[in-house]
């Protein structure tokens, strides 16, 4: 079932996760195919987000929360959830588009700068070219070009979830996670972003958490479907969608439950 | 140095400015204490708290008895909360429950304006302009009164009342009224059996927090409260509030003398006043938040 | 039967109306004759004149500069402390966490602590263990710390409403924490933290309480000329027109006027601050 021909760009072995006494997370073992896109199914409430947030150590920021076993990155081997790992130097190399989009109440200019400024960037030109190049891979360029430095709330909710794309990319991650990216969105937005992440294969791996079935057999190779905590089961896109292996999981894609 | 060190070092920083406040409070008890305590060589405890004369200044036999400035400090703040409760919390009630967003947005700026007239101008208020009323209407040899007192404090925390209660009653789920309507209840019993009693701890606690601040207010007892240092037997009579006394005599003692340490220690019943009302409100909220089911 | 619940309904609404109506009319009430008595008295030469003849003539200019200084002066030390203290407060404590109790507890309290109290703090700590004397410096530290559990409070509410997810967004891009609360929460929190600072100025401008035997004196000719002279203000000033002096009723008109002065200042910082808040709730867009 594991990927083995392919390039992992990242792996969880035993990752268990919990909230204080709760645990949320049991045994993950999850391969990441480099610059593919891996989608997270399941039922809600079953730990697709947590464990999203366990790339990018988002769980540190809150009192509490423990990590148990690996998820190794590759090429340098390193494991993201190791107490010595400082999650900051994680989160430099590993981007986060969230499930409602969450642009700062700033410009769309400085929205964009932002990670780069957090890494001391200070100068205009690099800005400049950074943002441009961004907003371009995210398409929002032609739509923004004219008006970086007004406030990214005047953008529809489409476009602040393409923004935040763009906030993501601009520091040049090796992975990207998207949380139900388009579930806030109408279906021409959503439509986009999906064009958008099928796009984006070609520079970086992604991981997205997606409620909607049909999203996950367009946009990934590789889905995961989770319950109750746990990776029931893990294969090649196509395979999962008309053959999967585990009846729990054909029972949930036919729509049995959930 | 790693910016994950820098991080760490600026929240050092930060922690030990926090303790700013918690150096503050402790400061205040160990001075209150320090110059309060010297007090108890010249009277004991019981006699200092029971005593019924103050003569601080008296050449031979002075007495430093503060029973007469805690019974007063305790009428004008009772008098003060009598007028308060009902019309803090029927504003409130009005501003949460009754009031049209329209008229909620004239009202409660105008109520929050209140809150800021300083208190000595209240004071002033309460001299130039209650106080000959109040000589008039009851026909009393002078306006100086604890119901003088009480009246203008009233006014100067009535925002204060009416803000906490008011968020109080905010904090009452909509699901609870529509509970109530739904069964065919008015608006009126919506409020009184469903909306009061659910706000209840939120609106005793605004009570209690009131009621300290009252007891705490200085400008407006030391300028119309009147001043004698009697215990009083009814609210047309003069008082000396604890504050008050504090405020009056403060600038005419000998520093180091019996007078200002009686002071201090004046200062400490006030300090441990303020430290009871805030474990009963913290008791209240504990009590109730476990209560609590929604 | 249906009608006299009817009409207790109404009774009791009304009730309620009057009673929100009669603290608003206390309210103008008291406006209208500090306006009335005031405006007497009030002129471009009360403002900037200093008194005359033992305070029965001339102005109030030393003690609007009196409590202009001692305003800026406790500002400028709790301003920072109180930010500090609530960032730590709302960003980086545990709410189980040792310290972080040990500091809500302080700042709980000390926002009941009675403003005389303070007095007696201030005098014997600033002006005396310090040796300050009594002067800008006693009084406008004495303020400070009054100000700081009202400033604290402020700022925690305009940190919470500042929502997580701006938070998350920025440390996802690999901010760190103060990078986060520098680049991130403070920019959006400010006007709301603005707001519980002009607040405070309005109250720090009316306290009298605390600077009676740490800043203030009734009477003086000179100026201030350093952080360390005693100085006239506002309050104090109404309060000692009114209990010191032999000739009231020269003194009463003055009284009036400061007492305007005083009101008209305070009132117009609160607007400010109101304004402020009515409009930020409006163009919030989180
Ligand atoms: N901060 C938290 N504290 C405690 N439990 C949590 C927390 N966040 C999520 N959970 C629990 O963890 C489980 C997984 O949640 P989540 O990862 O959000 O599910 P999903 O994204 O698949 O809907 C749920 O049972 C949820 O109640
Ligand atoms: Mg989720």
């Amino acid at each position: 079932m594991v990927a083995n021909s392919e390039k992992l760009k990242a792996e969880t072995k035993g990752l268990s996760f919990y909230y204080g006494n709760v645990q949320a997370l049991k045994d993950i073992r999850l391969p990441l195919t480099e610059k593919e896109v891996t989608a997270l199914i399941g039922p809600s409430g079953c730990g697709k987000t947590t464990l999203l947030r366990c790339f990018n150590r988002m769980h540190d920021l809150y009192p509490h929360n423990k990590y148990e076993g690996e998820i190794t990155i590759f090429p340098d081997n390193i494991n993201i959830v190791d107490r010595g790992i400082d999650p900051l130097d994680i989160r430099m190399r590993i981007g986060m588009v969230f499930q409602k989009p969450n642009p700062f109440p700033k410009s769309i200019y400085e929205n964009i700068a932002f990670g780069l400024r957090v890494r001391g960037v200070r100068k205009k030109t690099i800005l400049d070219e950074q943002i441009e190049k961004s907003l371009t891979r995210a398409a929002l360029w032609e739509e923004t070009k004219d008006r970086l430095q007004e406030s990214a709330f005047n953008l529809s909710g489409g476009q602040q979830q393409r923004l935040c794309i763009a906030r993501a990319l601009a520091t040049g991650p090796e992975m990207l996670l998207f949380d139900e990216p388009t579930s806030a969105l109408d279906p021409i937005a959503t439509s986009k972003i999906e064009d958008l992440i099928v796009g984006l294969k070609e520079e970086v791996t992604m991981l997205i958490v997606t409620h909607n079935m049909q999203q996950a057999a367009r946009i990934s190779d590789w889905t995961g479907f989770m319950m109750l905590g746990e990776l029931i089961e893990f294969d090649k896109t196509d395979k999962i969608f008309t053959n999967p292996a585990k009846k729990l999981t054909e029972s949930y894609i036919t729509g049995r439950f959930g | 140095m790693t910016r994950a060190t820098k991080d760490k070092i600026i929240e050092w920083g930060i922690t030990l400015i926090a303790l700013t406040s918690v150096i503050s409070f402790l400061g205040i008890a160990v001075v209150l204490f320090a110059q309060g305590l010297p007090a108890f060589n010249f009277v004991g405890l019981w006699d200092f708290l029971t005593g019924r004369g103050w003569h601080p200044t008296h050449v031979y036999e002075p007495e430093f008895g503060i029973l007469p400035l805690i019974m007063g400090t305790l009428w004008v703040a009772a008098g003060a909360l009598i007028i308060t409760v009902p019309f803090g919390v029927g504003a409130a009630i009005y501003i949460s429950e009754v009031a049209r967003p329209a008229v909620k947005d004239v009202i409660k700026p105008i109520i929050e304006l209140l809150n800021s007239v300083p208190s000595v101008v209240m004071g002033f208020i309460g001299l130039l302009i209650l106080a000959p009323a109040v000589m008039n209407l009851f026909n009393l040899p002078v306006g100086l009164t604890i119901f003088t007192a009480s009246v203008m404090l009233a006014l100067l925390y009535m925002p204060y009342v009416v803000s906490i209660a008011e968020d109080a009653l905010n904090a009452i789920p909509m699901s609870l009224r529509e509970a109530s309507y739904a069964v065919g209840a008015n608006k009126m019993e919506t409020i009184t059996k469903v909306v009061l009693p659910a706000a209840f701890p939120g609106v005793s606690t605004a009570v209690i927090l009131g009621g300290g601040q009252m007891i705490g207010e200085t400008m407006i007892v030391l300028m119309v409260a009147g001043g004698a240092a009697m215990v009083p037997t009814s609210f047309f009579e003069p008082a000396r509030p604890m504050t008050a006394t504090i405020a009056a005599e403060m600038g005419e003692t000998v520093v180091g003398g019996d007078h200002y340490h009686a002071l201090f220690a004046i200062g400490i019943v006030l300090f441990v006043i303020t430290l009871i009302l805030f474990i009963l409100v913290n008791l209240i909220e504990k009590k109730f938040r476990r209560e609590k089911l929604w | 039967m249906v009608k006299a619940r009817a009409i207790k309904e109404i009774l009791l609404l009304n009730i309620l109306r009057l009673s929100a109506i009669a603290i608003m009319l206390s309210f103008f009430i008291i406006l209208y004759f500090l306006a009335v008595e005031g405006l007497k008295v009030l002129s471009i030469s009360f403002l900037i004149e200093r008194p005359r003849a033992g305070m029965t003539e001339g102005g109030i200019m030393p003690a609007l500069l009196g409590t202009f200084y001692l305003t800026l002066g406790a500002i400028i030390v709790a301003f920072p402390l109180a930010v500090f203290t609530a960032i730590y407060m709302t960003e980086y404590a545990y709410t189980q966490s040792k310290t972080m109790q040990a500091v809500r507890i302080a700042v709980n309290t000390l926002a009941g602590v009675p403003s005389v109290v303070y007095g007696l703090f201030g005098f014997a700590v600033f002006v005396k263990v310090f040796g300050f004397g009594v002067s800008i410096l006693a009084g406008s530290l004495t303020i400070a710390i009054l100000l700081l559990p009202i400033l604290i409070r402020a700022t925690q509410e305009a940190l919470f409403a500042v929502p997580n997810s701006f938070r998350e967004a920025s440390f996802a891009v690999g901010a760190t924490k103060w990078q986060t609360i520098r680049m991130v929460v403070l920019p959006a929190s400010a006007p709301g933290i603005l707001t519980g600072v002009i607040l405070s100025i309005s109250r720090a401008a009316g306290e009298t309480a605390p600077i009676m035997f740490t800043a203030v004196t009734f009477f003086t000719i000179a100026l201030p000329d350093s952080i360390f002279s005693e100085v006239m203000a506002l309050p104090y000033h109404i309060y000692g027109l009114m209990t010191e002096g032999a000739v009231p009723e020269k003194q009463v008109p003055i009284a009036y006027g400061t007492a305007l002065v005083l009101v008209l200042l305070v009132l117009s910082l609160s607007l400010t601050a109101i304004i402020i808040r009515i409009r930020l709730r409006k163009q919030k867009k989180w």
